[in-house]
């Protein structure tokens, strides 16, 4: 089977498998917990009910304004410094659910803004994540030579290093912070911080909700959104260095065998053109030279030798046709040709039969750097 | 400045404008339900403390409970239904919310579990995003040709046309489905799709918490977990098709930079090697550099791939008026580079002893050597390019 077809199998069966083991350690982990709440808490209900000789009927209306207070409870939700907040929630998918659009429109024009918003918002953060990855690359290196070390490459390693200890440091300077301002413990506040930056976004813990921060303290309103966006650039950087490549494998894998494919076909065509337009020297021996000449270029890191000895024959048969008249047929040739087949058919035999050969040799040159480095 | 970072800059500062304007609109659109709603609320909260002589201190203890109770309401969130439900929100980053981790030990299992779960759920969603969009283009150039279509070729606009349909189609079918279910209205129902496959995930609209759902109805259970498994490979499938090439812009850039760069290096390397190669080697015309020394290695050959690349810039050169019609984009960038090349090979004439039909092969010899892997190389890159724009 396709390469890209067993990776996707592959993927589908680790996610599945994931999902289960996840869902029995949760439920291993919360069920008891979650018996013991409901009793306790059920017992209390009917306690209060008993106490104040509340009615079902309007127990239940009591439910319900309690539960849509919630959100009036925590301040005010929509005015200018809410809606950013609110904003922030929908482009980046947190979607902490503490405030959601209670009119129609509302909802409506959430839609639509996320259908725009989360694609820029995507972009930009893998966009300025790069950045800030060849930064800190280009600091590391300064730092080595500095340092007076012998290889100051920048290896990937490093840069895993770097990433990952970055993203700790967002997320406890987020959780001293935040348990300061929300009076949350130091835990809770780190739960809150990684919940938030991988886009989770629970809302069991929500900042800017109590003593009616929105309005009351700009700064640490304005704090609390920088801290989200700068903890999202971080994460999205450390992302960019390690899964980003990770989801283009299937797409590369298409493209070069696409290349592959065309570049057989090329090279088969070119081999035709110059048959048909030079009878002077054999097929056979053309063919052959044609062959000799692929398998050197891609072969040209370990057939050096032979390499050597037939390229000087191939000169003397290629020079002596390196006059204008051909060159003119060439240029003829070059005219007609569509931009997707010109790389294979740009020149002939022998030089396009190098430039697959080439091209295909600094594919695979460039991939092999696509893996091993940033 | 580079392009990057122009690139970056204009990102950053259309996302925050972005973030302005949005939070402008939903001030606009829902301050004053907010008002309204919060004044509504009080005064009934209000009622109801009057008839039952509710002081605050109890009214706060009855809140504390409701609210606590609320997930509970809602059914059994643990049980295994609840916990793979659970552990779907958090490797899709939805995270409802309609269930948290309460004890320590679920928090912190919660996030090791996110850790992990969500780098491979993204991998996955793309990959097998891809894999629809490869199958899809190939169903749609069978069917195109079948129809005896003139141009059986798949183009981007088909393509993000079908993608665009199939999104809305599969929030329509989750619409109809949730609606009839959850007994919302179609407009809610699709909201909450919408929410759902963008997985921002509010958690104000959340399936299965009506009628002990996750315990008793085990086939809508089952639909609705395959709903959102499948919706959010159809919205990767599209996000892959459209939006994955803007995310590696900047680092392709980076590395086309790089190459550049070690080209333009190799190139004033390789200028050096074969000057005294020619010096040494017999002035036979064909024989070109070292071929014959067999001392070189590696060396020679290199330099024999150099002189098949100089010839082919030779040609490159040649053939530019030819190609400037049919290619207009290519030509300025990439032969300026071979202009300079082969303009460098002009000013040292003499090296050669070639005649004067064959100067151009002669003098490009030496020079231009970078020109054809960048004249060729941008060519590959532009079509590459043009092939990342405009295919699959």
């Amino acid at each position: 089977m396709k390469r890209q077809n067993v990776r996707t199998l592959s993927l589908i069966i680790c996610t599945f498998t994931y999902l289960l083991v996840g869902a029995a350690v949760f439920d291993a982990l919360e069920s008891d917990n979650e018996m013991r709440e409901e009793e306790k808490l059920k017992a209390e209900e009917i306690r209060l009910k008993g106490k104040y000789n509340i009615t079902n009927e309007d127990y239940r209306q009591l439910e319900l304004v309690i539960m849509q207070s919630e959100p009036h409870r925590a301040g005010v939700q929509w005015k200018f410094a809410g809606s950013f907040y609110f904003a922030i929630t929908v482009i980046t998918t947190i979607g902490y659910g503490h405030a959601a659009p209670g009119t129609d429109a509302g909802k409506a024009f959430c839609m639509f803004y996320a259908v725009l918003g989360i694609p820029l918002t995507l972009v930009m953060f893998q966009s300025l994540g790069e950045r800030m990855n060849t930064f800190v690359k280009y600091l590391l290196k300064r730092i080595k030579k500095c340092c007076g070390m012998r290889s100051t490459e920048v290896s990937m390693e490093n840069m895993v290093t770097v990433g990952f200890f970055s993203c700790m440091g967002t997320l406890c300077i987020g959780a001293a912070a935040f348990s300061q301002y929300e009076e949350w413990s130091f835990f809770h506040a780190y739960y809150y911080c990684f919940i938030t930056l991988t886009t989770i976004g629970f809302g069991d813990y929500v900042a800017l909700q109590t003593k009616g921060a929105l309005q009351k303290k700009p700064l640490y309103v304005a704090f609390s959104f920088m801290y989200i966006l700068v903890g999202l650039t971080v994460i999205g950087a450390f992302l960019n260095l390690v899964v980003l490549r990770f989801l283009t494998m299937n797409s590369e894998d298409e493209r070069r065998d696409a290349e592959e494919r065309a570049s057989l076909a090329g090279n088969r065509n070119s081999m035709i053109i110059h048959i048909q337009e030079d009878s002077q020297h054999g097929r056979p021996r053309y063919k052959a030279e044609v062959t000799d000449l692929q398998s050197v270029c891609s072969c040209m890191c370990y057939r050096s030798h032979e390499y050597t000895s037939r390229v000087v024959s191939h000169q003397n048969s290629f020079s002596s046709k390196l006059n204008p008249q051909y060159f003119h047929s060439i240029s003829y040739k070059i005219e007609e040709i569509s931009p997707s087949t010109l790389k294979n058919s740009l020149f002939p035999s022998p030089v396009s039969s190098i430039s697959p050969g080439l091209h295909s040799f600094t594919d695979n040159h460039r991939l092999m750097k696509r893996r091993k480095s940033i | 400045m580079k392009r990057q970072n122009v690139r970056t800059l204009a990102l950053i500062m259309c996302t925050f404008t972005y973030l302005l304007v949005g939070a402008a609109v939903f001030d606009a659109l829902e301050s004053e339900e907010e008002t309204a709603e919060r004044r509504r609320l009080e005064a009934k909260s209000q009622e109801l403390k009057n008839k039952y002589n509710l002081s605050a201190e109890s009214y706060r203890e009855l809140e504390w409970v409701v609210l606590k109770l609320k997930p509970h309401k809602a059914g059994v969130q643990w049980k295994f239904a609840g916990s793979f439900y659970f552990a779907i929100t958090v490797i899709t980053t939805i995270g409802y919310g309609h269930a948290a981790p309460s004890t320590d030990g679920g928090k912190v299992f919660c996030m090791v579990y996110a850790l992990l779960g969500i780098p491979l759920t993204l991998v996955m969603f793309q990959s097998l995003g891809e894999r629809i969009n490869t199958f899809v283009k190939y169903l749609l150039h069978r069917i195109k040709k079948c129809l005896g279509m003139r141009r059986a070729e798949v183009s981007m606009a088909n393509m993000v046309t079908i993608g665009f349909f199939s999104c809305i189609s599969t929030l329509c079918i989750g619409a109809a489905a949730f609606s009839y279910y959850e007994h919302w209205s179609f407009f809610h129902a699709y909201y909450y799709c919408f929410i759902t496959l963008t997985t921002i995930g509010f958690g104000d609209y959340v399936a299965l918490q009506k009628d002990e759902a996750l315990q008793n109805k085990p086939q809508y259970v089952a639909f609705s977990f395959v709903y959102i498994l499948t919706g959010l490979t159809v919205i990767g499938a599209f996000l892959n098709l459209v939006v994955l090439r803007f995310m590696t812009m900047n680092a392709e850039d980076e590395k086309r930079d790089a190459e550049h760069r070690a080209l333009l290096t190799r190139n004033g390397q390789a200028s050096s090697i074969h000057a005294p190669d020619t010096a040494s080697a017999a002035p036979a015309a064909a024989t070109g550099g070292g071929g014959g020394s067999g001392g070189g290695g590696f060396r020679n050959v290199y330099a024999e791939v150099l002189h098949f690349q100089s010839m082919c810039s030779c040609l490159w050169y040649k053939s530019r008026e030819k190609l400037q019609y049919s290619i207009p984009m290519i030509i300025p960038r990439d032969l300026s580079t071979s202009d300079t090349c082969v303009e460098q090979s002009h000013s040292s004439p003499g090296r050669c002893p070639e005649t004067p039909s064959n100067r151009c092969f002669c003098n490009a010899r030496r020079s231009a050597i970078s020109s054809v892997s960048t004249g060729l190389h941008s060519l590959a890159a532009f079509q590459g390019l043009m092939k990342r724009r405009s295919s699959v």
